[in-house]
Protein backbone atom coordinates (compact mmCIF):
# COMPACT_ATOMS: atom_id res chain seq x y z
CA UNK A 1 0.00 0.00 0.00
CA UNK A 2 1.40 3.24 -0.59
CA UNK A 3 2.48 5.33 1.81
CA UNK A 4 0.51 8.69 0.59
CA UNK A 5 -2.76 7.24 2.40
CA UNK A 6 -0.89 8.18 5.58
CA UNK A 7 0.52 11.06 5.29
CA UNK A 8 -0.59 14.51 6.61
CA UNK A 9 -2.84 15.71 3.49
CA UNK A 10 -2.75 19.52 4.77
CA UNK A 11 -6.29 19.17 5.46
CA UNK A 12 -8.61 20.57 8.10
CA UNK A 13 -7.70 18.20 11.23
CA UNK A 14 -11.35 18.96 12.38
CA UNK A 15 -12.89 16.90 9.56
CA UNK A 16 -12.52 13.47 9.58
CA UNK A 17 -13.01 11.88 5.39
CA UNK A 18 -16.09 9.68 6.72
CA UNK A 19 -17.93 12.38 8.28
CA UNK A 20 -21.54 11.91 9.21
CA UNK A 21 -24.59 14.12 8.04
CA UNK A 22 -27.47 12.90 10.11
CA UNK A 23 -25.93 9.31 9.83
CA UNK A 24 -24.60 9.53 7.29
CA UNK A 25 -21.40 9.08 5.71
CA UNK A 26 -20.39 11.14 2.92
CA UNK A 27 -20.20 8.06 0.76
CA UNK A 28 -23.19 6.46 1.66
CA UNK A 29 -25.09 10.30 -0.16
CA UNK A 30 -22.68 10.28 -3.10
CA UNK A 31 -23.22 6.42 -3.79
CA UNK A 32 -27.04 7.68 -3.83
CA UNK A 33 -26.22 10.79 -5.67
CA UNK A 34 -24.80 8.30 -8.07
CA UNK A 35 -28.11 5.68 -8.39
CA UNK A 36 -29.75 9.25 -9.58
CA UNK A 37 -31.41 9.37 -6.00
CA UNK A 38 -33.31 5.99 -6.44
CA UNK A 39 -35.00 4.38 -5.20
CA UNK A 40 -35.84 7.35 -3.26
CA UNK A 41 -34.59 6.87 -0.08
CA UNK A 42 -37.51 9.27 2.48
CA UNK A 43 -34.95 9.66 5.49
CA UNK A 44 -32.42 11.28 3.26
CA UNK A 45 -34.94 13.47 1.84
CA UNK A 46 -36.71 14.69 4.43
CA UNK A 47 -33.20 15.12 6.48
CA UNK A 48 -32.48 19.09 5.99
CA UNK A 49 -28.78 18.37 6.19
CA UNK A 50 -28.70 15.92 3.81
CA UNK A 51 -30.11 17.53 1.15
CA UNK A 52 -27.79 20.01 2.11
CA UNK A 53 -24.73 17.80 1.68
CA UNK A 54 -26.31 16.47 -1.66
CA UNK A 55 -26.59 19.97 -3.09
CA UNK A 56 -23.28 20.55 -1.77
CA UNK A 57 -21.86 16.99 -3.42
CA UNK A 58 -23.54 17.71 -6.72
CA UNK A 59 -22.17 21.50 -6.96
CA UNK A 60 -18.48 20.51 -6.34
CA UNK A 61 -19.01 17.27 -9.00
CA UNK A 62 -20.62 19.88 -11.58
CA UNK A 63 -18.17 22.29 -11.13
CA UNK A 64 -15.48 19.99 -11.31
CA UNK A 65 -15.91 19.49 -15.21
CA UNK A 66 -17.21 22.61 -15.42
CA UNK A 67 -13.81 23.88 -14.51
CA UNK A 68 -12.26 22.37 -16.70
CA UNK A 69 -14.74 22.98 -20.10
CA UNK A 70 -13.81 26.45 -19.04
CA UNK A 71 -10.49 26.58 -19.25
CA UNK A 72 -10.34 24.70 -22.57
CA UNK A 73 -12.80 27.08 -23.70
CA UNK A 74 -10.43 29.74 -23.07
CA UNK A 75 -7.32 28.23 -24.19
CA UNK A 76 -6.21 30.10 -27.33
CA UNK A 77 -6.50 28.15 -30.79
CA UNK A 78 -2.74 27.96 -31.46
CA UNK A 79 -3.19 24.40 -32.81
CA UNK A 80 -3.55 24.31 -35.72
CA UNK A 81 0.10 22.43 -36.01
CA UNK A 82 -1.34 19.23 -34.32
CA UNK A 83 -4.07 19.33 -36.08
CA UNK A 84 -2.41 18.82 -39.43
CA UNK A 85 -0.07 16.03 -38.37
CA UNK A 86 -3.09 14.26 -37.06
CA UNK A 87 -4.97 14.96 -39.86
CA UNK A 88 -1.94 13.79 -41.91
CA UNK A 89 -1.57 10.55 -40.05
CA UNK A 90 -5.11 9.69 -40.58
CA UNK A 91 -5.83 10.09 -43.91
CA UNK A 92 -2.78 7.30 -44.60
CA UNK A 93 -5.11 4.85 -42.54
CA UNK A 94 -8.26 5.37 -44.21
CA UNK A 95 -9.68 1.64 -44.69
CA UNK A 96 -10.11 1.45 -48.41
CA UNK A 97 -12.70 -0.98 -48.63
CA UNK A 98 -13.13 -3.28 -51.72
CA UNK A 99 -12.19 -2.13 -55.15
CA UNK A 100 -14.53 -1.84 -57.78
CA UNK A 101 -12.52 -2.09 -60.77
CA UNK A 102 -13.62 -0.44 -63.88
CA UNK A 103 -13.39 -2.33 -67.26
CA UNK A 104 -10.85 -0.83 -69.90
CA UNK A 105 -10.03 -3.04 -73.49
CA UNK A 106 -6.66 -3.63 -72.97
CA UNK A 107 -6.40 -6.76 -70.54
CA UNK A 108 -2.88 -5.37 -69.47
CA UNK A 109 -4.08 -2.37 -67.83
CA UNK A 110 -6.31 -2.90 -64.46
CA UNK A 111 -8.22 0.39 -62.92
CA UNK A 112 -10.35 0.30 -60.05
CA UNK A 113 -12.01 2.91 -57.64
CA UNK A 114 -12.00 1.86 -54.25
CA UNK A 115 -15.32 2.25 -51.90
CA UNK A 116 -13.75 4.95 -49.55
CA UNK A 117 -13.60 6.68 -52.57
CA UNK A 118 -17.08 6.49 -53.39
CA UNK A 119 -18.17 6.99 -49.79
CA UNK A 120 -16.50 10.38 -50.13
CA UNK A 121 -17.93 11.09 -53.61
CA UNK A 122 -21.56 10.39 -52.63
CA UNK A 123 -20.53 12.82 -49.03
CA UNK A 124 -20.03 15.37 -51.16
CA UNK A 125 -22.81 15.42 -53.47
CA UNK A 126 -25.24 14.75 -50.91
CA UNK A 127 -23.90 17.83 -49.14
CA UNK A 128 -24.55 19.83 -51.76
CA UNK A 129 -28.21 19.15 -51.62
CA UNK A 130 -29.80 22.22 -49.64
CA UNK A 131 -30.83 21.16 -45.95
CA UNK A 132 -29.34 18.32 -46.49
CA UNK A 133 -25.65 16.68 -44.03
CA UNK A 134 -24.66 12.99 -45.27
CA UNK A 135 -24.09 10.67 -42.72
CA UNK A 136 -23.22 7.56 -44.18
CA UNK A 137 -23.14 5.49 -47.50
CA UNK A 138 -22.99 1.85 -48.49
CA UNK A 139 -23.02 -0.31 -51.22
CA UNK A 140 -24.85 -3.65 -51.75
CA UNK A 141 -23.76 -6.66 -54.15
CA UNK A 142 -20.80 -7.48 -55.38
CA UNK A 143 -19.35 -4.81 -56.68
CA UNK A 144 -16.40 -6.65 -58.61
CA UNK A 145 -18.71 -8.19 -60.71
CA UNK A 146 -19.36 -6.22 -64.02
CA UNK A 147 -23.00 -5.92 -64.61
CA UNK A 148 -24.11 -6.94 -60.91
CA UNK A 149 -27.18 -5.29 -59.21
CA UNK A 150 -25.92 -2.96 -56.78
CA UNK A 151 -28.10 -0.73 -54.11
CA UNK A 152 -27.25 2.30 -52.55
CA UNK A 153 -28.32 3.38 -49.13
CA UNK A 154 -27.71 6.89 -48.44
CA UNK A 155 -28.18 7.87 -44.49
CA UNK A 156 -28.32 11.84 -44.04
CA UNK A 157 -29.81 14.54 -41.79
CA UNK A 158 -31.74 17.32 -42.63
CA UNK A 159 -33.02 20.54 -41.78
CA UNK A 160 -36.63 20.40 -40.69
CA UNK A 161 -39.65 21.61 -42.38
CA UNK A 162 -38.05 20.40 -45.76
CA UNK A 163 -40.55 18.38 -48.13
CA UNK A 164 -39.00 15.08 -47.49
CA UNK A 165 -40.44 13.42 -50.89
CA UNK A 166 -38.24 16.22 -53.06
CA UNK A 167 -35.06 15.99 -50.60
CA UNK A 168 -35.18 12.42 -51.09
CA UNK A 169 -35.61 13.03 -55.22
CA UNK A 170 -33.04 15.69 -55.48
CA UNK A 171 -30.39 12.98 -53.59
CA UNK A 172 -31.58 10.03 -55.62
CA UNK A 173 -30.60 12.24 -59.00
CA UNK A 174 -27.18 13.49 -56.97
CA UNK A 175 -25.99 9.96 -56.46
CA UNK A 176 -27.09 8.24 -59.50
CA UNK A 177 -25.60 11.04 -61.78
CA UNK A 178 -22.09 10.45 -59.54
CA UNK A 179 -22.06 6.90 -59.86
CA UNK A 180 -23.10 7.21 -63.48
CA UNK A 181 -19.94 9.36 -64.10
CA UNK A 182 -17.26 8.19 -61.84
CA UNK A 183 -17.99 4.34 -61.58
CA UNK A 184 -19.57 1.44 -63.87
CA UNK A 185 -22.05 0.07 -61.23
CA UNK A 186 -25.38 -1.05 -62.29
CA UNK A 187 -27.64 0.82 -59.61
CA UNK A 188 -30.88 -0.73 -59.44
CA UNK A 189 -31.66 0.98 -56.48
CA UNK A 190 -30.92 4.26 -54.05
CA UNK A 191 -32.79 4.25 -50.50
CA UNK A 192 -32.50 7.38 -48.68
CA UNK A 193 -32.88 7.37 -45.51
CA UNK A 194 -33.14 10.37 -43.29
CA UNK A 195 -31.40 9.38 -39.63
CA UNK A 196 -32.49 12.55 -37.56
CA UNK A 197 -33.52 16.35 -38.54
CA UNK A 198 -32.08 19.40 -37.21
CA UNK A 199 -33.75 22.96 -36.34
CA UNK A 200 -32.44 25.63 -38.39
CA UNK A 201 -31.83 27.95 -34.98
CA UNK A 202 -30.43 25.45 -33.16
CA UNK A 203 -26.56 25.81 -33.11
CA UNK A 204 -25.55 21.98 -33.08
CA UNK A 205 -26.88 19.59 -36.28
CA UNK B 1 -21.71 23.25 -42.05
CA UNK B 2 -19.90 20.42 -40.57
CA UNK B 3 -18.44 22.67 -37.58
CA UNK B 4 -22.31 22.66 -36.79
CA UNK B 5 -23.06 19.35 -36.68
CA UNK B 6 -23.92 17.12 -33.60
CA UNK B 7 -21.28 15.11 -31.97
CA UNK B 8 -23.39 12.41 -33.40
CA UNK B 9 -23.16 12.77 -37.14
CA UNK B 10 -20.06 13.86 -37.10
CA UNK B 11 -19.37 10.25 -35.57
CA UNK B 12 -21.04 8.59 -38.18
CA UNK B 13 -19.26 10.37 -40.44
CA UNK B 14 -15.90 9.65 -39.19
CA UNK B 15 -16.79 6.38 -39.02
CA UNK B 16 -17.52 6.29 -42.63
CA UNK B 17 -13.85 7.35 -43.79
CA UNK B 18 -14.63 11.55 -43.67
CA UNK B 19 -11.32 13.08 -42.63
CA UNK B 20 -12.89 16.35 -42.17
CA UNK B 21 -15.42 14.92 -39.81
CA UNK B 22 -12.91 13.72 -37.64
CA UNK B 23 -11.55 16.92 -37.62
CA UNK B 24 -14.11 18.72 -36.72
CA UNK B 25 -14.59 16.47 -33.54
CA UNK B 26 -10.41 16.83 -32.52
CA UNK B 27 -11.36 21.06 -32.40
CA UNK B 28 -13.96 20.61 -30.67
CA UNK B 29 -12.65 18.20 -27.60
CA UNK B 30 -9.51 18.56 -28.38
CA UNK B 31 -9.28 21.22 -25.91
CA UNK B 32 -11.15 19.65 -22.87
CA UNK B 33 -8.92 16.50 -23.39
CA UNK B 34 -6.35 18.38 -23.24
CA UNK B 35 -6.58 20.15 -20.09
CA UNK B 36 -8.16 16.89 -18.39
CA UNK B 37 -5.13 14.93 -19.27
CA UNK B 38 -2.71 17.90 -17.96
CA UNK B 39 -5.10 17.72 -14.81
CA UNK B 40 -4.46 14.07 -14.63
CA UNK B 41 -0.71 13.97 -15.15
CA UNK B 42 0.28 16.75 -13.47
CA UNK B 43 1.60 19.05 -16.14
CA UNK B 44 1.13 20.23 -19.55
CA UNK B 45 4.11 18.99 -21.30
CA UNK B 46 3.13 15.63 -22.23
CA UNK B 47 -0.64 16.72 -21.98
CA UNK B 48 -0.18 17.30 -25.89
CA UNK B 49 1.45 13.53 -26.95
CA UNK B 50 -1.32 11.93 -24.83
CA UNK B 51 -4.21 13.63 -26.33
CA UNK B 52 -2.52 13.26 -30.40
CA UNK B 53 -2.24 9.51 -28.94
CA UNK B 54 -5.93 9.42 -27.72
CA UNK B 55 -7.55 10.91 -31.36
CA UNK B 56 -5.69 8.43 -32.97
CA UNK B 57 -7.04 5.22 -31.49
CA UNK B 58 -10.07 7.33 -31.66
CA UNK B 59 -9.63 6.84 -35.57
CA UNK B 60 -8.70 3.32 -35.86
CA UNK B 61 -11.49 2.57 -33.00
CA UNK B 62 -14.66 4.22 -34.43
CA UNK B 63 -16.00 1.16 -35.39
CA UNK B 64 -16.37 0.29 -31.31
CA UNK B 65 -18.57 3.16 -30.27
CA UNK B 66 -22.16 1.54 -30.51
CA UNK B 67 -23.82 4.95 -29.47
CA UNK B 68 -21.94 7.88 -31.27
CA UNK B 69 -23.94 10.45 -29.41
CA UNK B 70 -22.17 9.42 -26.69
CA UNK B 71 -18.56 10.56 -28.54
CA UNK B 72 -17.42 12.92 -25.75
CA UNK B 73 -17.30 10.67 -23.04
CA UNK B 74 -16.25 8.02 -25.70
CA UNK B 75 -13.21 10.18 -25.83
CA UNK B 76 -12.15 11.23 -22.30
CA UNK B 77 -12.70 7.29 -21.63
CA UNK B 78 -9.43 7.06 -24.19
CA UNK B 79 -7.80 10.15 -23.30
CA UNK B 80 -7.95 8.50 -19.74
CA UNK B 81 -6.25 5.23 -20.88
CA UNK B 82 -3.60 7.07 -22.87
CA UNK B 83 -2.98 9.06 -19.28
CA UNK B 84 -2.64 5.93 -17.42
CA UNK B 85 -0.53 4.18 -19.58
CA UNK B 86 1.91 7.75 -19.44
CA UNK B 87 1.92 7.59 -15.88
CA UNK B 88 3.20 3.56 -16.13
CA UNK B 89 5.69 4.47 -17.96
CA UNK B 90 6.50 7.15 -15.06
CA UNK B 91 6.36 5.44 -12.46
CA UNK B 92 8.88 2.88 -14.30
CA UNK B 93 11.43 5.23 -14.20
CA UNK B 94 10.59 7.62 -11.13
CA UNK B 95 8.63 8.93 -8.48
CA UNK B 96 5.34 9.06 -10.23
CA UNK B 97 3.84 12.30 -8.75
CA UNK B 98 7.31 14.24 -9.37
CA UNK B 99 5.75 16.48 -12.08
CA UNK B 100 3.00 17.95 -10.27
CA UNK B 101 3.77 21.74 -11.38
CA UNK B 102 1.20 24.03 -10.70
CA UNK B 103 -1.89 24.97 -12.88
CA UNK B 104 -1.49 28.13 -14.84
CA UNK B 105 -5.12 29.95 -15.40
CA UNK B 106 -5.25 30.72 -19.30
CA UNK B 107 -5.78 34.49 -19.57
CA UNK B 108 -9.05 35.23 -18.00
CA UNK B 109 -11.85 37.70 -19.61
CA UNK B 110 -12.15 41.09 -18.40
CA UNK B 111 -15.51 40.98 -17.48
CA UNK B 112 -15.73 39.58 -13.41
CA UNK B 113 -18.66 38.00 -12.88
CA UNK B 114 -20.25 35.86 -9.79
CA UNK B 115 -19.26 32.80 -12.09
CA UNK B 116 -16.39 33.20 -13.29
CA UNK B 117 -14.82 34.07 -9.63
CA UNK B 118 -16.33 30.65 -8.47
CA UNK B 119 -14.49 28.86 -11.18
CA UNK B 120 -11.16 30.52 -10.17
CA UNK B 121 -11.90 29.14 -6.67
CA UNK B 122 -12.67 25.38 -7.95
CA UNK B 123 -9.71 25.67 -10.29
CA UNK B 124 -7.78 26.89 -7.60
CA UNK B 125 -9.27 24.07 -5.15
CA UNK B 126 -8.51 21.54 -7.51
CA UNK B 127 -4.94 22.39 -7.84
CA UNK B 128 -4.16 22.41 -4.23
CA UNK B 129 -5.33 18.80 -4.22
CA UNK B 130 -2.64 16.31 -3.53
CA UNK B 131 -1.73 14.87 -7.09
CA UNK B 132 -2.94 11.56 -6.31
CA UNK B 133 -6.01 12.56 -4.56
CA UNK B 134 -6.85 15.10 -7.69
CA UNK B 135 -6.32 12.11 -10.26
CA UNK B 136 -8.78 9.57 -8.27
CA UNK B 137 -11.48 12.32 -8.38
CA UNK B 138 -11.08 13.49 -11.64
CA UNK B 139 -11.06 9.63 -13.18
CA UNK B 140 -14.33 9.27 -11.23
CA UNK B 141 -16.22 12.24 -11.16
CA UNK B 142 -15.24 13.66 -15.25
CA UNK B 143 -13.89 10.62 -16.75
CA UNK B 144 -17.47 8.60 -14.93
CA UNK B 145 -14.60 5.52 -13.70
CA UNK B 146 -15.83 3.39 -10.74
CA UNK B 147 -13.74 2.66 -8.12
CA UNK B 148 -12.79 -0.75 -9.24
CA UNK B 149 -11.32 0.14 -12.41
CA UNK B 150 -9.60 2.96 -11.19
CA UNK B 151 -7.76 0.72 -8.39
CA UNK B 152 -7.12 -1.66 -10.96
CA UNK B 153 -5.87 1.35 -13.74
CA UNK B 154 -3.49 2.76 -10.99
CA UNK B 155 -2.81 -0.96 -9.40
CA UNK B 156 -3.59 0.25 -6.07
CA UNK B 157 -6.73 -1.51 -3.26
CA UNK B 158 -9.63 -0.38 -4.02
CA UNK B 159 -9.74 1.18 -0.39
CA UNK B 160 -6.88 3.59 -0.96
CA UNK B 161 -8.97 5.13 -4.14
CA UNK B 162 -12.08 5.17 -1.94
CA UNK B 163 -9.71 6.81 0.65
CA UNK B 164 -8.25 9.79 -1.87
CA UNK B 165 -11.50 10.21 -3.26
CA UNK B 166 -13.17 10.89 0.34
CA UNK B 167 -10.09 13.13 1.58
CA UNK B 168 -10.12 15.08 -1.96
CA UNK B 169 -14.23 15.07 -1.72
CA UNK B 170 -13.90 16.61 1.77
CA UNK B 171 -11.67 18.89 0.78
CA UNK B 172 -13.13 20.36 -2.43
CA UNK B 173 -16.35 20.62 -0.06
CA UNK B 174 -14.42 23.04 2.63
CA UNK B 175 -13.10 24.99 -0.28
CA UNK B 176 -16.22 25.16 -1.90
CA UNK B 177 -18.61 26.35 1.09
CA UNK B 178 -18.19 29.64 0.25
CA UNK B 179 -20.39 29.37 -2.69
CA UNK B 180 -23.00 27.41 -1.34
CA UNK C 1 23.40 -11.80 -57.75
CA UNK C 2 19.67 -12.20 -56.45
CA UNK C 3 17.92 -11.37 -53.34
CA UNK C 4 15.63 -13.84 -51.38
CA UNK C 5 13.07 -13.54 -53.81
CA UNK C 6 14.63 -14.49 -57.12
CA UNK C 7 14.91 -11.11 -58.13
CA UNK C 8 17.61 -9.01 -59.47
CA UNK C 9 19.16 -7.39 -56.76
CA UNK C 10 21.05 -4.91 -58.86
CA UNK C 11 18.32 -4.22 -61.34
CA UNK C 12 16.62 -2.69 -57.90
CA UNK C 13 18.78 0.88 -58.89
CA UNK C 14 16.84 0.99 -61.71
CA UNK C 15 13.57 1.39 -60.20
CA UNK C 16 14.25 4.55 -58.22
CA UNK C 17 14.63 6.91 -61.17
CA UNK C 18 11.90 5.35 -62.67
CA UNK C 19 9.98 4.85 -60.05
CA UNK C 20 10.22 8.49 -59.39
CA UNK C 21 9.08 9.37 -62.98
CA UNK C 22 5.98 7.82 -63.45
CA UNK C 23 5.24 9.49 -60.62
CA UNK C 24 6.21 12.81 -62.14
CA UNK C 25 4.50 11.74 -65.16
CA UNK C 26 1.34 10.82 -63.67
CA UNK C 27 0.98 14.14 -62.06
CA UNK C 28 0.71 15.68 -65.13
CA UNK C 29 -2.37 13.54 -66.18
CA UNK C 30 -5.59 15.88 -66.72
CA UNK C 31 -7.86 15.03 -63.91
CA UNK C 32 -5.63 13.36 -61.61
CA UNK C 33 -5.19 15.49 -58.50
CA UNK C 34 -2.81 14.00 -56.43
CA UNK C 35 -0.41 11.06 -56.26
CA UNK C 36 -0.99 8.93 -53.37
CA UNK C 37 1.23 5.71 -52.04
CA UNK C 38 0.59 2.88 -53.82
CA UNK C 39 0.66 0.52 -50.79
CA UNK C 40 -0.79 2.10 -48.14
CA UNK C 41 -0.55 0.01 -44.64
CA UNK C 42 -3.22 -0.51 -42.75
CA UNK C 43 -2.80 0.80 -39.62
CA UNK C 44 -4.01 -2.72 -38.20
CA UNK C 45 -1.48 -4.76 -40.13
CA UNK C 46 1.05 -2.75 -39.36
CA UNK C 47 -0.12 -3.30 -35.51
CA UNK C 48 0.17 -6.89 -35.93
CA UNK C 49 2.85 -7.38 -38.08
CA UNK C 50 5.07 -5.43 -36.49
CA UNK C 51 7.70 -5.57 -39.03
CA UNK C 52 8.52 -2.71 -42.31
CA UNK C 53 7.95 -4.46 -45.56
CA UNK C 54 11.79 -4.90 -47.10
CA UNK C 55 11.19 -3.08 -50.04
CA UNK C 56 12.10 0.43 -50.19
CA UNK C 57 9.76 3.09 -51.09
CA UNK C 58 11.32 4.94 -54.29
CA UNK C 59 8.81 7.74 -55.71
CA UNK C 60 5.22 6.53 -54.97
CA UNK C 61 4.41 4.49 -57.76
CA UNK C 62 5.54 1.08 -57.24
CA UNK C 63 7.63 -0.51 -59.53
CA UNK C 64 8.35 -4.38 -59.55
CA UNK C 65 9.84 -6.79 -62.06
CA UNK C 66 8.83 -10.20 -61.68
CA UNK C 67 10.43 -12.29 -64.46
CA UNK C 68 9.62 -10.36 -68.12
CA UNK C 69 6.74 -9.03 -66.51
CA UNK C 70 6.97 -5.52 -65.33
CA UNK C 71 4.08 -4.45 -63.20
CA UNK C 72 3.26 -0.86 -62.21
CA UNK C 73 0.96 -0.20 -59.36
CA UNK C 74 -0.48 3.77 -58.66
CA UNK C 75 -2.90 5.18 -56.44
CA UNK C 76 -4.13 8.72 -57.41
CA UNK C 77 -6.81 11.39 -56.40
CA UNK C 78 -9.00 12.44 -59.25
CA UNK C 79 -11.04 15.19 -60.38
CA UNK C 80 -14.89 15.03 -59.24
CA UNK C 81 -15.37 17.19 -62.80
CA UNK C 82 -13.84 14.61 -65.17
CA UNK C 83 -14.86 10.88 -65.05
CA UNK C 84 -13.14 8.92 -63.31
CA UNK C 85 -12.83 6.26 -65.76
CA UNK C 86 -11.43 8.34 -68.48
CA UNK C 87 -8.95 9.77 -66.00
CA UNK C 88 -7.96 6.51 -64.61
CA UNK C 89 -7.73 5.06 -68.42
CA UNK C 90 -5.11 8.02 -69.73
CA UNK C 91 -3.26 7.57 -66.58
CA UNK C 92 -2.71 4.01 -67.19
CA UNK C 93 -1.92 4.64 -70.57
CA UNK C 94 0.67 7.50 -69.49
CA UNK C 95 2.19 4.86 -66.89
CA UNK C 96 2.32 1.86 -69.62
CA UNK C 97 4.01 4.10 -72.17
CA UNK C 98 6.56 5.65 -70.27
CA UNK C 99 7.44 2.15 -68.47
CA UNK C 100 7.79 0.49 -71.84
CA UNK C 101 10.36 2.99 -73.10
CA UNK C 102 12.67 2.70 -70.27
CA UNK C 103 11.98 -0.67 -69.96
CA UNK C 104 15.77 -2.62 -71.12
CA UNK C 105 13.84 -5.53 -72.91
CA UNK C 106 11.42 -5.53 -75.93
CA UNK C 107 10.34 -9.02 -74.16
CA UNK C 108 9.03 -7.41 -71.18
CA UNK C 109 5.66 -6.95 -70.62
CA UNK C 110 3.84 -4.38 -68.73
CA UNK C 111 1.21 -4.43 -66.35
CA UNK C 112 -0.48 -1.37 -65.12
CA UNK C 113 -2.84 -0.96 -62.31
CA UNK C 114 -4.19 2.49 -61.36
CA UNK C 115 -6.66 2.64 -58.55
CA UNK C 116 -8.56 5.96 -57.43
CA UNK C 117 -8.64 6.13 -53.60
CA UNK C 118 -10.25 9.62 -53.34
CA UNK C 119 -12.73 11.47 -55.60
CA UNK C 120 -12.85 15.21 -54.68
CA UNK C 121 -13.51 18.78 -56.72
CA UNK C 122 -9.80 20.34 -57.48
CA UNK C 123 -9.27 22.96 -54.76
CA UNK C 124 -10.13 26.21 -55.55
CA UNK C 125 -13.55 25.26 -57.33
Amino acid sequence: MSGHDDAPDGLDPLVAPDELVDGRTLDDLEAYLDRGRLPRDPAIESSAACRLALRALEQVRGLSLAVLEDEAARLPARDDRWIAGLVASIKAEVVSGRDIPLRHPDPGIRLAVTEAAVRGLLRQVGDLVDGVLVRSSGLEGDVSEPGAPIEVTLRVTTRYGLPARDVAQALRAAVASALDRHTQLTVTAVHVLVDDVWLAERRRR
Amino acid sequence: MLVDASDDTLAVRARDGDVQAFEAVARRHGPLMRVYAARLLGNDLESDDVVQDAFLTAWRRLGDLEDPARLRPWLMRIVSNKSIDRLRVRRDHDDIDAHDAPASRAAAPDRVVESRLQMDAMWTALDKLPLDQRRCWLLRETGGWSYGEIADALQLPVSTVRGRIARARTFLLHEMEAWR
Amino acid sequence: MTDARGRGRGRRGEFVDLARELTEALRAVEGVLDVLDARPVVAAVRAVAGAVDGRRRHGLVEVERSGRVLSVTASVATDAALPTPETLARAAEVLRDHAGQASDSADDEVVVSVTARVVEPSPGR
